[in-house]
């Protein structure tokens, strides 16, 4: 394994953004940064700029509203990037499921990498998706 | 001195300052994260993040703001250089001082809600604390009869017992250069997501790591002025515990202090390290000290 | 030789200057300019190589000058009652009337008594200095090839304006006028033929400054008049303070070879001739007039800032300073100058208008130049009088700049020039690296500002207040002009269609000469210290101030390595600029919280869907900063310290 990509490994900046759910993933994912689960031990920082971040937590299910949002997000990450659908809402739209204002999962906007089912997800399941979503990277070609 | 001895402390300074800053962003973390009961990344995560930082695609916004990092990342190299050649040491505050032009005018550059925020605060920030670090010189080549550091090395004494108030007003404007609470106000030296952080916000990739390296070789450099207190005499070695002891003071206070207002730090570094300072210029110049 | 080299530099001027008033034709106009200006540059380059010599012209020369000098202020008076009788009375008008009656009828009166003696003589009548070299080089070569660009700027003014009748035969007499008038400023030696060039100067300051006569034009002539006419009062009275003086003496050179330290009588002229320095420099409280000074024509003010009027003041600052080396009087004038470049500095912050920022930045690099004279070493008198060269260079090139985007975008708003270097990136380039030459190292701006620095920490107790005043001033200056050439750079991160940038050679033409003379004379610095400076040093009596092996200014005190910091600014800055080219795909919009508008970049969602405009904008700190706030302290702190000055040279303390 190449400096480069165990170094990407060690350093997963996440954005976080909350597509309207009913914050329970979210706060979960604010659980996470607590001492308790303290992502940083593994070099995780919550970072509030699409453009400084690798990996994107998404909650909730998209809408209509916030899909452009969610896309522009997207695409103001610099590649190598990872997408993580945080909760049944993010996978699938879940409770919200063909309401007509949602689209549905996240997946319908932006690819993901990552689904973590769970309502809401537990801080433990975060962690475990962050690090899976990284063993993608070994794979990543630039 | 023999000119390989000046090649050699050159060479050293390059290689070894940003290995010395890095990991003591590293040890910050851990020890920030120990202060607040967590346990914190390793202590060469930010060796980590610097070279995932690399890694990475660049994009951009615009042109100038790469021409401004790369401007930022030289002029520091260039202060780090001249500091270990023992040059004039107000020339090498004023190159430090280019270099925080650079920084800024990079933030400037981009059509950014964020970044001109970060940008026009950073200029603050360097209202603030440039008076004072220009002037922390006056007294230093008052004690040892000129400014270039080879006078500081060839005065034979310890400056720190004469010029203690001088040191401390450098202490102020080591943290509002550092950007740790309460001067956390154009950037946060932690990722914080404050306006989402300032002067960095459009910088991303390889050009953020360029501005990481860059404040690696500034901390590194402010530590070394700070240690020139002690660089004499019997107790050479406190040059080295120092600043480590002042830089470790300085986590604390970060970790106990809000962010205060811009206007607040402008007034608090005139008043009170433009007065130390000037203190210590009079009684030195009234031969007291 | 030398009669035609002192011809050429002071009478061939005026004499085109006069031509130009009865050409109407433009082209015709612009070739006898641009002779006169080649004229001037050749004949100050043969001054350089013919080094120092006196010379006295032939008596006849001092009636003449005795008979032109009361013409001038007869002049002044003329015009101030007429404005009296034609806009009623007014604050300028009748401080304007006062100030000529004070300043003529002492000096008639003095004159008349000794009217035996007429003319008055001194020897020789002029004197030509390596100091006088160097101001009579900045004179001739800036301020020519400021006329140069005014040719076409004042056609482009006119158009604008929609002038019926053209007035540039008018506008190119006063302007060819003042150069020949500056010469033979800093050629004289006899305080009377000082005196009546000075008053040259005013004239055509005033004169140009009315030159667009709208009616804020005309109050902020008269404001110019009657406050350089203080001035000119300080001058009448330290000729008759000199004259009765023991000495006995209207001959400059004595006076400062006599010193006051010897002759404790001599204090109180040479603080009236401080005075004159002070207002003809706009210090502080007397700035007003060169801020009004703005509404002229933008080569004016380049005229007014870089080359002439200002330089005036500081010039005879540094040609006295030997004069009051070791008194208080010295000690009073560095702390003087060192508080203007600090408020003047700060007052900068709080413009928003490009020419006003620039115009308190002269007068606090004026107060820089004067703390130097007060300092009073060979270090400080060195750097003060480079800073003159690199001042006028830079501050030249700034307005000109200025005067050019004006042509452009018809404002003069900083917050009207965002993102200009998007659109004239050759303009907004030479602009950004005319502020960084004022700014930062390695540029000779900052070189004589190390210089003054390391200069006064050496003057005892009183360099505790000057330093800080010094690099206080120095923090300021950087927030001005980063936030300015920020403004210039910020525009979108997106590539956009773009225009090629209209070339306009007199004005490109120009600015490239200029911002070429500002790197390579910084580069140069060794040799131009060598070339020009010591020999005035040593002329002046002042020891050795630089040594310069390997290319480096070395001082007892310290050392500054220029040129290495050059290699390294075209390493960091220039290659990448030059080889970085960015590609589209790699470009992004800025952040703007994922609600940007599909792409387009300067443009963000806001409330119901609305596509609204990102709109950025400067820091002025206006209501902390701002002149209404701080002219309060300022204006007083100003009339404090003249009331300081002359308790100080009339009641000398040993």
């Amino acid at each position: 394994m190449s400096i480069l990509t165990k170094s990407r490994i060690k350093s997963p900046w996440l954005l976080h953004y909350d597509c309207g759910g009913c914050n329970g993933c979210d706060i979960e994912v604010l659980a996470a940064l607590t001492p308790i689960y303290d992502i940083e031990r593994f070099g995780i920082v919550n970072i509030g700029n699409p453009k400084h971040a690798d990996v994107l937590l998404v909650t909730g299910p998209v809408n209509h509203r916030n899909k452009r949002v969610l896309r522009n997000l997207y695409e103001q990450m610099p590649e190598p990037k990872l997408v993580i659908a945080v909760g049944t809402c993010a996978c699938t739209g879940g409770i919200f499921y063909n309401c007509p204002n949602t689209l549905g999962g996240i997946d319908k906007i932006i690819p993901v990498d990552v689904y973590i089912p769970g309502c809401a997800v537990r801080p433990e399941a975060i962690i475990d998706a962050v690090v899976i979503a990284l063993g993608k990277l070994k794979e990543y070609k630039g | 001195m023999s000119t390989g001895w000046l090649v050699g402390s050159v060479v050293i300074a390059v290689i070894v300052a940003p290995l010395i800053g890095g990991l003591l962003r590293g040890i910050d973390r851990k020890l920030t994260a120990h202060m607040q009961g967590r346990i914190g990344p390793p202590i060469i995560q930010n060796f980590y993040d610097l070279i995932k930082l690399f890694g990475k695609k660049p994009m951009v916004a615009g042109k100038p703001q790469l021409v401004f990092a790369w401007g930022y990342l030289f002029l520091i190299i260039t202060a780090v250089v001249f500091f270990a050649l023992r040059q004039d040491l107000l020339v090498v505050l004023f190159i430090l001082g280019f270099a925080g032009v650079c920084l800024v005018l990079g933030a400037l550059s981009v059509k950014s809600p964020y970044s001109q925020l970060g940008g026009h605060r950073e200029l603050l920030q360097m209202l603030a604390y440039e008076p004072i670090l220009l002037l922390a010189v006056i007294p230093i080549a008052l004690k040892t009869g000129g400014f270039p550091i080879t006078n500081i090395f060839e005065y034979g004494q310890p400056l720190l017992p004469n010029l203690w108030l001088t040191f401390i007003a450098l202490v102020i404007v080591l943290d509002i250069v550092m950007k740790k609470s309460p001067f956390d106000i154009s950037s946060s030296e932690h990722a914080h997501q404050e306006i989402v952080r300032g002067v960095l916000t459009e910088y991303s990739g390889p050009y953020l790591a360029i501005i990481e390296l860059a404040h690696w070789y500034e901390l590194v450099l402010l530590l070394a002025i700070l240690g020139l207190f002690w660089i004499v005499g019997s107790l050479w070695w406190l040059s080295i515990l120092t600043p480590l002891a002042i830089w470790f003071i300085l986590l604390i206070t970060d970790n106990i202090c809000t962010r205060l207002t811009w206007s607040w730090m402008v007034k608090f570094a005139w008043g009170v390290g433009i007065s130390l300072i000037a203190l210590n210029i009079l009684v030195v110049n009234l031969g007291w000290m | 030789m030398v009669a035609i080299l002192l011809a050429l530099a002071i009478g061939f001027p005026i004499l085109t200057g006069v031509i130009c008033l009865g050409i109407k034709n433009h082209k015709a106009r612009a070739g006898v300019v641009s002779l006169t200006t080649l004229v001037l540059i050749v004949t100050s380059i043969l001054f350089l190589r013919q080094g120092s010599f006196p010379y006295s012209p032939p008596p006849t020369w001092d009636w003449v000058i005795l008979v032109l000098d009361y013409v001038i202020l007869a002049y002044f008076l003329f015009v101030a009652i007429r404005d009296f009788i034609q806009r009623g009375m007014s604050r300028h008008n009748v401080l304007a009337i006062i100030l000529t009656l004070a300043s003529g009828i002492p000096l008639a009166v003095f004159e008349f008594s000794k009217a035996g003696y007429l003319p008055l003589e001194a020897e020789p009548t002029l004197y030509i200095d390596h100091l006088s070299i160097v101001m009579c080089l900045i004179i001739s070569i800036i301020g020519s090839l400021i006329c140069v660009y005014a040719i076409r700027y004042m056609k482009d003014h006119e158009e604008h304006l929609h002038v019926e009748k053209t007035n540039q035969p008018r506008f190119f007499f006063f302007m060819l006028i003042f150069l020949g008038a500056m010469n033979g400023l800093v050629f004289s030696n006899n305080l009377l033929w000082l005196a009546f060039f000075w008053e040259m100067t005013t004239l055509c300051c005033y004169a140009l400054i009315r030159h667009d006569e709208t009616p804020i034009a005309i109050t902020n002539a008269f404001r110019a008049l009657w406050m350089c006419l203080i001035g000119g009062v300080g001058f009448t009275l330290a000729i008759i303070f000199a004259w009765n003086s023991p000495l006995h003496t209207l001959s400059l050179m004595t006076i400062i070879e006599s010193g006051a330290v010897a002759c404790p009588v001599l204090l109180l002229p040479l603080a009236l001739l401080c005075l004159a320095g002070f207002t003809k420099s706009a210090q502080v409280p007397i700035q007003g007039w060169l801020l009004g000074a703005m509404v002229a024509p933008t080569p004016v003010s380049a005229l007014l800032h870089s080359s002439t009027m200002v330089n005036a003041g500081v010039y005879l600052l540094l040609r006295i300073a030997p004069g009051f080396q070791g008194t208080n009087l010295s000690t009073f004038v560095a702390v003087y100058g060192g508080t203007v470049f600090l408020v003047t500095s700060i007052l900068a912050i709080s413009q928003s208008e490009g020419k006003r920022v620039l115009a308190y930045s002269t007068i606090g690099n004026l107060g820089l130049i004067i703390l130097c004279a007060g300092i009073n070493t060979p270090l400080a008198i060195a750097c003060g009088i480079m800073l003159i060269i690199f001042h006028a260079i830079s501050k030249g090139l700034l307005f000109l700049c200025a005067g050019a985007i004006e042509s452009h975008i018809w404002s003069r708003n900083i917050e009207d020039m965002e993102g200009l270097a998007a659109r004239l990136p050759i303009l907004a380039g030479i602009t950004i690296a005319g502020m960084l030459s004022m700014l930062v190292a390695p540029f000779g701006v900052l070189i004589t500002k190390w210089g003054a620095m390391e200069a006064a920490s050496g003057i005892g107790v009183w360099s505790t207040l000057v330093v800080i005043l010094l690099m206080a001033g120095s923090g300021a200056t950087t927030v001005f002009w980063t936030k300015w050439a920020g403004r210039l750079l910020c525009h979108s991160p997106l590539p956009g269609p773009r225009k090629p940038e209209p070339i306009i050679p007199l004005y490109h033409g120009v600015l490239i000469l200029l911002i070429a003379c500002a790197v390579v004379f910084s580069i140069l610095i060794t040799p131009i210290y060598n070339g020009v400076v010591a020999p005035a040093l040593a002329e002046a009596g002042y020891g050795v101030a630089f040594t310069t092996g390997h290319w480096f200014l070395k001082s007892p005190i310290g050392i500054f390595a220029a040129w290495p910091i050059f290699v390294v600014v075209a390493l960091a800055l220039i290659i990448p600029s030059l080889r970085i080219r960015t590609k589209p795909e790699e470009s992004q919009a800025a952040y703007m919280c994922g609600e940007n508008v599909e792409m387009g970049a300067d443009e963000f969602v806001a409330v119901a869907d609305e596509r609204t405009p990102l709109k950025t904008g400067g820091f002025y700190v206006e209501t902390a900063l701002g002149e209404k706030n701080l002219n309060r302290f300022v204006i007083p702190i100003g009339i404090v310290f003249l009331i300081v000055l002359f308790a100080i040279s009339v009641f000398p303390l040993p």
